[in-house]
């Protein structure tokens, strides 16, 4: 199997079309995880705000 | 020799709003269980026999939902606001950029649904017609879906403000028949669910990856190349 990174910033027309299938979905399985992760951990930190300061009540932040 | 190939199929809008769905969705599944313990009253039965409760104290107990009800009611109104945006603003862009036309069943659906149902459980060996992404039964349940999810809404409402949203609570026969819709409906979800996870995995990958990178790969050969090649 191809090296993903190693064709990462090559740009298309130089590329075979094993080659491009491979950039195009290593970019959209990165950006997937990369958003997909960001709503997890948003959430988390969201959740781990402490409410005494009586800026975030539940479900946001601790009850 | 077969060559490969790159085909558009899903949008990046239409990617969007399905990634934010399935969670989303998940949510309010979770937060309606936590709500319904409280009051769980239905059950499938006739009579004093009772077939199926909704649900066993068994199934609540695994799934940690007792006592929870507040819980339950903090999410299921934060994630509504969620799943409402989420929802209107697909239903803007299929009508806006076109998609519905591939999405709407037309008058030979049905009968060709009934194909597809029958091929899927190998019971027949016609290989029913897709015409466009989807085919027949998968236009019948996306537009489904799309009724499903305003009738939620709808009927949501009508159980969170009864009194303010009265006529909406009047429009599906009173307060109880709304909660029972509503509650049938997300058993609706749940089996829609499950039947969809069961045809993607039928699918295989190429069309479960294709809903996170937008395309598919088809393979050509030199030959004869494929309409539509992106590249």
């Amino acid at each position: 199997m191809a090296n993903p990174f190693k064709t990462l910033f090559t740009k298309n027309a130089q590329l075979n079309s094993d080659q491009l299938i491979l950039k195009k979905t290593f970019i959209a399985f990165f950006f997937f995880f990369v958003f997909a992760g960001a709503a997890f951990w948003g959430w988390k930190w969201l959740r781990s705000q402490s409410s005494v300061s009586g800026k975030t009540s539940a479900p946001y932040g601790k009850s | 020799m077969k060559k490969k190939e790159i085909v558009k199929k899903h949008p990046l809008a239409i990617r969007w709003f399905h990634w934010i769905n399935f969670p989303v969705l998940g949510i309010m599944i979770w937060s309606g269980l936590l709500i319904y313990w409280a009051n769980d009253v239905y059950k499938i039965g006739f009579g004093s026999t009772t077939l199926l409760k909704f649900f066993p104290d068994t199934f609540y107990k695994a799934l940690n939902v007792p006592f929870r009800l507040s819980e339950g009611m903090a999410y299921h109104f934060v994630f509504m606001w969620l799943f409402f945006l989420n929802g209107i603003a697909y239903v803007i862009y299929t009508a806006v950029s076109g998609e519905w036309r591939l999405l709407m069943p037309n008058r030979r659906s049905f009968k060709e649904a009934w194909q597809v149902l029958l091929h899927d459980l190998h019971l027949s060996k016609t290989t029913p017609p897709v015409t466009g992404k989807y085919n027949a039964a998968q236009r019948i349940a996306y537009t489904a879906i799309i009724f499903m999810g305003i009738g939620s809404i709808l009927t949501g409402l009508a159980i969170y403000k009864p009194v303010q949203l009265g006529w909406v609570c009047s429009l599906f026969g009173g307060y109880k028949m709304a909660r029972i819709i509503h509650f049938a409906l997300t058993i609706g979800y749940v089996l829609f669910f499950l039947v969809h996870l069961f045809q993607v995995i039928l699918a295989g990958w190429n069309n479960f990856q294709a809903m996170i990178t937008g395309f598919e790969v088809k393979k050509i050969s030199d030959e004869k190349p494929a309409d539509g090649p992106i590249n």
